[in-house]
This record gives structure tokens, sequence and C-alpha cells, in this order.
């Protein structure tokens, strides 16, 4: 029997199955469609304005790699004139962030793009594994999330970025999708389709990936023999998500477009008038000055909570006067360690706002 | 929860459509029955509620409307045989029967004050309620357009059923068999419909066959069931019909059609209130029972002694695997549906708020102008005519119904486009895809010095894909029901950005019922 050959070019022999069309294609025609399939998206939706400069979020797994890697070839291949470098987060858990941070450095050197690694630490005095050390590991990828997505944001202002670039996948993306509507989160459901985040801030967040499968980032991280750290996060079960990644594998198994007919979707639906006037307008947060969608971010909360030794600030949904938090000690300030707290105060949150007005 | 409080509630939420005034007096509604719990908790719900023809006084929280029950058998299209769709269609009447009578056992026991097992048990043995169900096979969608057929259809039904009626049985359901022998004055006339009713169930098997995609199968025989019983109401005279979609259906569907890419029209399916049929004198889809959740549903069945008439499932499963096995090289997949109601299964079971989580949250979506209230139909004053009145009685009708229909367009809403298959709102992307497809084929046309559409269509054979796209189907429809080879690769190609480029022609589409293909 000959050899299968591939359906795009028809003269080498057929080396996959492309997991999103089911096509048999070769290695290199499956380079191409996926390369040119992320530049469609980004041409598309005109992510990236010439002269733009750009933080590539990197965590040194295979979504972020392959984001570094396409990032660079097509700014190259079609002079998006995109001022890339690499940005990571230095979360500070033992035996998977330093390992996969060294990852990112060897990333630095192979594709020639700058790194900035900005710590949990320096921004926050706390590292995870203190904080898990602190409350378990019941809450804790709250924190890492909170703390992540504002450090994220810090270290491309530090470096002077206009974008930031997230290597989220159309699963991911699907997957938010569907938790958005078990949740009941109308608001978050509005717009974690949208392929542009925060567009009228001074940095938006974008996601090139938004319509490449997992599979296949994989299979070209694969191919190409890209240099990428594939061990999950020791603290991440992934309890919460984990029911709904498996629902859209299913969904995949079942029919390979229902990833991008989610998406679809998301992007179809059309809200009543009533649930946009809901949403929180963003501001700006009174401690540490950035984006917030309340009085204080919910990274400031969190914070202030660890400072003051009752963790579960922030965590368990309590509000207080005025739309605050429940809970916040009005004197303390960003970074202004409030220390010590009698074990009495960490009972109930709620009762401290009597105690503290 | 406690009996009572259970049956309490869902009573009252059947009753809403009352409070809603969605239920008015003089109306004439048909009740759509699978013969599952939903629908049959949905029956045992309004029977009570209309008030006896016989008695002139008023009766409390009773009133007056007609009331049919169509029950569309689908059994073959499952890849049940004929006679076992025979038997479930006898089994669902029976069901009825026996529902109908619980009904009036209540009632008597209710308004007499007394409900001891006595006085239970002769209400029901004298209580002949005389509550017909109209058969309607899947099938019959190739009647579609074609109104005095159905009817003539519907006249055999009841027919038949009086026969059986008249076959006493000792414990009260009529013993069905021997249905052909029973029937002799109509032997001449049961052979020509027989032979139709076999090639239309050819068409329809041929039709089913032809769709490869498990889903789209499913969705195709909901598609086909909902326009048959619309059209069915219609020649019952109906002017509302309620369905008994419970909450747990709907937020299994809100799922699956998320995952067919149908965010668009969502919200059009999961409303108490869906008229988009009325501009062409359909009756106005109800759903009272979208807040009672499945198992609600079974417990009142439970309660009150209902049989319910199912299909055995896992049969059916087995037998469309097999058949499709023999067809196609691939090995069978699991349906959207069927994946997307486990998934809702599994999450209910650990977290009892998640289908009233979802259905709130798909509330939130925008509903289409038909689906207000407004844009029913206001109901002419019909006289209080019974189900046999409607269908027998069709001519004097005639005129009312078309004021009917004069009223109807005059209050419909803007009409909202929308797929000629399934009916879903087409999405703003739908439309731009089908008016570029349409203005191409149409210089594809004059360029041929065609310029008729027709002609294109003529020519499908050569592969004319553009007057295919230009048809007005949702990308859905296309998709997963008008399939054709090489399609999912050249949608694959279109997401990806590229020309897509799709090989033939539907086989499906020819295979469809005129009415709904047209």
């Amino acid at each position: 029997m000959p050899p299968r050959l591939c359906v795009r070019c028809n003269t080498s022999r057929a080396m996959l199955n492309r997991p999103k069309t089911q096509e048999q294609v070769c290695r290199e025609c499956f380079f191409t469609a996926f390369e040119e399939e992320v530049h469609q998206t980004i041409v598309d939706n005109k992510l990236f304005k010439h002269g733009e400069r750009l933080a590539v979020a990197a965590s040194g797994g295979k979504d972020s790699t392959v984001l570094a890697h396409i990032m660079s070839t097509l700014n190259a291949r079609y002079n998006y004139g995109l001022d890339l470098f690499l940005l990571s987060i230095d979360e500070g858990i033992t035996g998977y962030r330093d390992d996969s941070l060294e990852t990112v450095k060897r990333n630095e050197q192979q594709y020639g793009i700058p790194l900035k690694v900005v710590s949990y630490k320096e921004l926050y005095g706390w590292t995870m594994d203190e904080i898990v050390s602190q409350i378990g590991t019941k809450n804790n990828c709250t924190f890492c999330g909170v703390f992540r997505r504002q450090a994220l944001d810090r270290g491309a202002v530090l470096m002077g970025a206009n974008k930031i670039a997230t290597g989220h996948n159309a699963d991911d993306v699907a997957e938010t999708v569907l938790l958005n509507i078990l949740r009941g989160d109308v608001p978050r459901l509005g717009r974690c389709a949208n392929i542009i985040t925060g567009e009228d801030s001074s940095l938006p967040r974008v996601k090139p990936f938004k319509y490449a499968y997992e599979k296949e980032i994989v299979l070209y991280a694969y191919y190409k023999k890209l240099d990428y750290f594939s061990t999950e996060c020791i603290y991440a079960p992934f309890a919460a998500r984990g029911f709904a990644r498996e629902f859209i594998k299913d969904l995949e198994a079942a029919r390979p477009l229902a990833i991008i007919d989610v998406i679809r979707s998301a992007e179809d639906f059309v809200f009543a008038a009533a649930s946009d006037e809901k949403l929180p307008q963003p501001r700006t947060c009174e401690r540490c000055g950035y984006i917030s969608s309340q009085p204080v971010c919910k990274a400031c909360v969190l914070l202030e909570g660890l400072n003051r030794g009752m963790p579960r600030l922030g965590v368990s949904r309590t509000r207080g006067r005025r739309g605050e938090k429940a809970g916040l000690h009005p004197d303390v300030g960003r970074g202004g360690g409030g220390g010590s707290s009698g074990p009495a105060e960490v009972a109930s949150p709620v009762e401290i706002v009597y105690e503290t007005t | 929860m406690c009996h009572a409080c259970l049956e309490l509630s869902v009573r009252g939420k059947v009753r809403a459509l009352k409070t809603h005034k969605l239920l008015l007096p003089g109306d004439n509604i048909a009740v759509a029955l699978s013969g599952g719990s939903c629908s049959l908790t949905l029956l045992s719900n309004v029977l009570p509620m209309r008030k006896d023809a016989s008695t002139p006084r008023k009766e409390r929280g009773k009133i007056e409307f007609g009331l049919t029950v169509i029950h569309v058998n689908e059994a073959t299209a499952h890849g049940a045989a004929a006679a076992e769709a025979e038997a479930h269609s006898r089994d669902v009447v029976a069901a009825a029967r026996q529902c109908a009578a619980v009904a009036a056992a209540m009632t008597t026991a209710e308004s007499g004050g007394s409900s001891t097992a006595a006085s239970t048990s002769t209400s029901m043995g004298n209580a002949s309620p005389g509550l017909d169900v109209w058969v309607v096979p899947l099938r019959d969608v190739f009647l579609l357009g074609d109104a005095e057929a159905l009817r003539r259809e519907a006249v055999r039904s009841w027919r038949q059923q009086q026969q059986q009626q008249q076959q006493p049985a000792a414990d009260g359901t009529p013993v069905w068999g021997g249905e052909a022998g029973g029937d002799s004055d109509y032997v001449g006339e049961a052979a020509a419909t027989a032979s139709g009713a076999a090639e239309r169930e050819a068409r329809l098997q041929q039709l089913l066959q032809a769709v490869q995609d498990p889903t789209g199968r499913e969705d195709l025989i909901r598609h086909l069931r909902r326009r048959l019983l619309a059209a069915a109401g219609a020649v019952a005279g109906a002017t509302k019909l309620l369905c008994g979609d419970s909450a747990t259906a709907l937020a299994a569907r809100v799922i699956a059609e998320t995952a067919k890419g149908r965010g668009f029209a969502l919200p059009s399916d999961i409303q108490l209130v869906d008229a988009r049929g009325t501009g062409a004198g359909e009756p106005t889809f109800l759903y009272p029972m979208r807040e009672v959740t499945v198992k609600e549903a079974v417990f009142v069945c439970r309660l009150r002694g209902l049989h319910l008439a199912e299909l055995p499932a896992p049969l059916l499963l087995a037998r469309l695997s097999s058949a499709s096995t023999g067809l196609h090289s691939h090995p069978p997949r699991r349906s959207i549906n069927s994946l997307a109601s486990a998934f809702v299964d599994s999450l209910q079971a650990n977290l009892p708020s998640t289908i009233f989580t979802v259905l709130r949250t798909a509330s939130a979506l925008r509903p289409f102008p038909f689906n207000s209230p407004d844009a029913m139909p206001s109901t002419f004053p019909a006289t209080p005519n019974n189900e046999l009145k409607a269908l027998h009685g069709r001519s004097t009708e005639g005129a009312s119904g078309a004021n009917g229909d004069g009223v109807a367009v005059g209050c419909r809403p803007a009409a909202v486009p929308c797929c000629v298959l399934c009916r879903a709102p087409l999405s703003a992307r739908e439309l731009r895809a089908i008016h570029a497809a349409a203005a191409s084929a149409a210089d594809a046309g004059k360029q041929e010095g065609a310029g008729s559409v027709e002609v294109v269509q003529a020519e499908q054979e050569e592969g004319d894909d553009e007057e295919d796209a230009a048809a007005p189907f949702c990308g859905s429809c296309r998709g997963q029901i008008l399939f054709r080879p090489g399609h999912h690769e050249a949608r694959g190609r279109e997401e990806a950005g590229g020309s897509g480029n799709v090989d033939g022609p539907s086989l499906v589409q020819g295979l469809l019922p005129e009415a709904l293909a047209a």
C-alpha cells in the first residue's frame, strides 16, 4: 500500500491527523497551516499595531512556549514590527516554578527575546510556598491567580509594554465559557470569549491562540521539538475546572469542531440590556493604584488578609459596608504590614467591621 | 418535601399559565404527549383545570377550553420495528386515558370532600372522560403542507380509538389487538392509506439514514416532530400547544446548543412562550413545565400512580449504533445532546442548583420578539367545541380560521429571519454568508445566461455549491444535518480563514419534506 499523501501538498507523506479538521497532513503543511491560522486570527482581529511593545506571558509551559515561538516567527515573517519580550512570573513554588523558569531562560537564548522575571516575593513579600504554609491547599489557587494577574500587569508596566499576549488556547476559552454558564456569571460570560480584554485600558491583553486547539499546540511543540516544561503545578489538582475540562474533551471526541462552536456561541450571545448596567466600572485601587472593579483591588484584600493573619479575608463571600470588602482595616496601606492580629479577630470578618468603625 | 407540597408546587407552576393569562376561557389548546413523565405530569395538571362542559355552573379555578392531545410517534425513527411502534402508540394512549381517569377521580374526590379509596376506584371505573389522543406517526411530516391529508389521518386515528374503546376490558384499560381486523369497513381505504404510509415511512428512513452525524439525526427528529406538532395542532384548531419540556431538558439543551455553535438562537428555545409559527397559522408553543425538573415529574407520576409509556432507550441506542456502523466507516460517536444531558445530570447530582443556575444564565440572554406573550395572536372567539368538532366541523371553522390568521398577521412582531429547517433565528453572521452566497449565485446564473435560481438548482449535480450556501439554513443545520462529504474539513478551513470549498451537494436536502426545504 502506498503511503498516504498529505491532503494539502499532495507530495509528502502524511504524518498526522489534524485534531481540528481531521485532515491527513505532512509535518511541514501542519506547521504552515497552524502558523497561518494564528496569523489570520491576528490580522482579522487587528490584535497588534506596528511598533507596539508586546509582553509575551511565558510560564515555560507548552502554550506559552509555542506562543513565544510563533510570535517571533510571525513577527519576522509578516513584519508586524513588534518589540517582543518574555515576561515570567516567579510565584515561588519550589520544584515547579524554579524548573520552568530554567526553561524560559533557555527560550530567551533560543528565540533571542529578552526575558523579565517578576516574583511574588518582591511584589508582595510572600512566595506561594509561604502562602500555602499559611492557608493550606484549599484556596491557594485564588491567591495565585489574583496575584499573577496583577503581577503580569505590573511587570509589563515596568518594562514599558503596550500589550500582553497570553497563551490561552481554544480549549481554555471554551472551558471558561462553560464554567461561567454553570456558575451563572453573566457579566463574565459576556466578556470571557473576547479575544482582546481591557481594550480601553492602557494595557490590553490579547489571546492569539483563541482558536488554536490545545492538541495542535502540543503537536506543534512536539514536532518542532520545542523546549517546554510539562509538569503541572504541584498545588493545582485543577479541581474546580476538572469537570468542565472533561466535558470539553468529550465534546471534542464527539465532534472536533464543537470547541470552536462553544466559542462561536459565546461570541453570538446577545444579553438583555439590563446586564450591561450591572457591570462594575473599572477604576483604580485606592491602595496600589492598579485597575480594579472595587475600591480596593482583590490583590490588596488578599494581601492584607495574609499580613494580618486572617487569610480567609477576600476568599469567603462577605460584603462590608458601602460596598467595601468586609473586614478591611481602613488604616492598612499597601506594604504596611498589619502584623500581628489576635485569633479573636480571625473568627468572623463581619464582626471586625463593627469593631473598627 | 412531602407529597402534598410537591404536588402543590408542580401544580402551581403549571397553573401559572392561567395567572399569566396564557390560557383563557374559550381557548382551544393542544397538549403534546410523548408518554414520558414530564408530558404526563403536564397533562395530569392541565386536565383538572378544564371545566366540565356538562355542568353549567361555575367551578372555582376552572376554565373552559378545548383540548386535543397529540402524540407524535417517532419510535421507528429511533430504529423500532413497526409493531413496536404500534405497541408504543397503544401504550401512550392507554397512559393518557389512565391519566385522565386519575385526574377525574381526583376532581371528584376533591369536590365530594371524601377521598376514600372506594370512591376513587369507582369513579375510575365509571368515568370515561373520553380523552382522545391523536397519534401522528413521524412519517407524516411528508404530509406537511397538505392539511387535508393530515386531517384524514386524524379522523382515521380517532376512528381506530373509538373502535378500541368499544371493546371493554376488565380493568378499565382497553385491550388493543387485531387492529387491522377490527376496521373491516374501511379495508379498501386502509389498504390505500397503508401503502401511502409505507411509502412515507421509507422516505423518513431514507432521510434519517442520510444524516450521518448522530447529533444531527437527533436534532432532525426533534425539528420534524416540532413541525408536525405545529401542523397537527393547527389542523385540530388549537391556538396553543403545550409542551412538557422540563427544566432538566432545557438546561441540557442550553449546554448542547452552546456546543453546537447556536448561541445566537439559544434564547428562542427556552422561553415560556414561542409564537414564531403563528404567522403561518401555527399554534403558539407554551412550555409550562420549564420550571419543573424531571425528578419532580417522575415523583408526581409515581405518586399519582401514572404509568409511563416510554420507549426502551437502551434497545434503541444499540440498534441505532449497529445501523450506523453498517453504513459508515467510523465507529458511532456519542451525540452532543446525550453528552450534555449526562453532564448536566452529573453536576445536578452534586449540586442541586445546577439546572436552575444554567437556566438563569441563559435567561439573561435577550429573547426574540416572538417569545413575548404579546406576540401571540389574540384568540378569536371560538365556540366551546371539543376536539371532535374541531376535526369534523373544519369547514364551518374555515372562516373564523382565516379571521384568526388575519389577527395573527396583524399583531405579528417584526419578522425574524429563521432557518427553514430548524426555525432558529439566523445571526447576522449567518445572514451575511447567505446573502453573499445568494449574490454570487445570482452572478453565476447571469454568467450562464440562466439568471434564475431554479435553473441553478437543477444543476445541483454539478456540485454548484454557491446556490446551496444561499439557501436559508443556519450554520448548525448546514453542518450537522445537511452534511456533505468533506464538509467538516472545509469548515475547518473556513474557520481557519481559508476558502471553504465544499465538495459535493447535500444528499439530505433533496430528501427533506418539500414543505420544509422550500
